[in-house]
């Protein structure tokens, strides 16, 4: 479909309301975007129809709203030139596990049929040890989907501070340096029911080599992971942090804590707490 | 630092530097306003108010989408708010109801002072008169015509859309907006010209 400039002229109101059908709408774009004098036309009815909306009666937004606003505005400045790094690292990790899950379905499940067809011809005891197993593999199987839904939905770390700080349970945080780390600081917001926060520190030391910070979520009955970072120069530093134990019973919320760990990937605490919130 | 006086493309420019004490200005002086239309196109104050979050943020990542060139300030935001409004309604699955559209010309008052009143007094006459001009342009555009332009700017309908749910042939609705359209665009160059002429 094409359209020339009376065609233009005919529709560029019903164009500005969002009115015409998709096929109208990219004919009159297709040529607005080669034709000076009709993009002016369509300059002038977009703004005719945008001054529609001041005609509404002003109703006043919760003063709530601005704090929230305020805040991810606060934390998303705090975010430059990583995100995409970060966004992507988090879009690799998550593709990596679910690739990785499926490689590992595959074998496993391939295994696992051997295993039923070589049993099923011996004992029935043996069968229902199979069906048993072919359960708890179903099982894990679910929860890992769940973990790498987890980490690929959320996008980029500016989807996850949105998605943040839109959470009623929203909570902004600061994190004192403990005797290991006097100067440092940071801030921490998040969501309890939605097992995410964006982590914000500054003037941490310099790591050692071989080693890295990790954010933790403390229980009465456990420390979760929520991730590993590293700073810059300034001690800055920077943590989207997604708590796949989220409910999970792991007694008592107690806090959070920072400390200094292996760059190998670990899952339980062994050095010392540099920042801390709440374990007082 | 105190932002009053300052023009908004001013305030946008300081936008780019990231300077929140800028953007928490142009909250102040507009949030209202896209919450207003927000809430007017989803009808839910939660996700009305997720839409003026997700709009102001948009301001404060992308500063440079605004182009002073292609128009005002404020114009451009509500295009925004506007479009985000109808995107999230259309994902809800939610479509506008002809009796659930609130009144918009000459029908209702505000239910609040404009923010802007409270912000910079200047500032608040230029926008209550736009925003008187806007409305009395509408109210003088026979009820159809009035409708037809609601359904499509708030409902986020095509003259197709509409032409279905008020049971009217397509040309009429055609007719209907392009006249509507017309008569309110004579009608805000009238005002603009009483303007310069006082």
């Amino acid at each position: 479909m094409q359209m020339d400039c009376d065609g233009v002229a005919e529709n560029i109101d019903a164009w500005a309301l969002g009115a015409l059908d998709v096929e109208e709408a990219a004919a009159l774009d297709t040529h607005v975007a080669g034709c000076a004098a009709c993009r002016l036309l369509a300059d002038a009815a977009s703004e005719r129809a945008a001054s529609i909306a001041m005609a509404v009666p002003l109703v006043s937004a919760s003063h709530q709203l601005k704090a929230r606003v305020m805040a991810a505005a606060s934390v998303m400045s705090d975010l430059p030139a990583r995100r995409a790094a970060n966004a992507s690292r988090w879009w690799f990790a998550g593709a990596a596990a679910a690739v990785a899950f499926g490689i590992g379905a595959l074998t496993w499940g391939g295994y696992l049929q051997t295993q039923v067809s070589d049993l099923r011809d011996r004992e029935a005891r043996v069968r229902t040890d199979a069906t048993a197993q072919s359960n708890q593999f179903a099982t894990m199987r679910t929860e890992l989907v769940q973990a790498s839904a987890k980490n690929v939905s959320l996008g980029s770390d500016q989807d996850a501070v949105l998605d943040i700080v839109s959470r009623p349970d929203l909570q902004r945080l600061p994190m004192s340096g403990t005797n290991a780390a006097p100067a440092a600081s940071g801030r921490y917001i998040w969501s309890r029911t939605g097992g995410l926060g964006a982590l914000v520190t500054s003037n941490l030391p310099a790591l050692p080599e071989g080693k890295t910070y990790c954010m933790w979520i403390v229980y009465e009955n456990a420390w979760t992971r929520g991730g590993a970072f590293d700073v810059d120069q300034t001690g800055a530093g920077r943590l989207i942090v997604r708590d796949l134990a989220s409910g999970q019973d792991h007694g008592a919320f107690r806090g959070f804590a920072v400390t200094i760990e292996p760059s190998t990937a670990t899952t339980q605490h062994t050095g010392a707490t540099v920042l801390e919130s709440g374990l007082q | 630092m105190d932002y009053t006086g300052f023009r908004d493309d001013e305030l946008m420019d300081r936008l780019a530097g990231k300077d929140l004490g800028a953007f928490g200005a142009l909250y102040d002086r507009y949030s209202d306003l896209v919450y207003s239309v927000a809430l007017r196109v989803v009808a839910d104050t939660h996700v009305a108010e997720d839409v003026t979050q997700d709009v102001f943020l948009r301001v404060w990542r992308r500063p440079e989408q605004f182009d002073l060139k292609r128009g005002k300030f404020v114009t451009w935001l509500l295009s925004v708010t506007r479009n985000r409004s109808i995107d999230v309604r259309r994902s809800t699955g939610r479509r506008l109801r002809r009796e659930a559209l609130p009144p918009v010309a000459g029908e209702e008052e505000d239910v609040i002072p404009s923010t802007d009143e409270r912000d910079d007094p200047a500032l608040a006459t230029v926008l209550a008169d736009e925003r008187r001009a806007v409305r009395k342009a509408l109210e003088v555009l026979p009820q159809e015509q009035k409708l037809a332009i609601q359904l499509a700017y708030f409902g986020g309908l095509t003259q197709q859309e509409i032409a279905n749910q008020l049971g009217q042939p397509l040309g009429t609705v055609k007719t209907r907006i392009r006249l509507g359209m017309q008569k309110m665009r004579v009608a805000l160059e009238e005002r603009r010209g009483r303007d310069r002429n006082s």
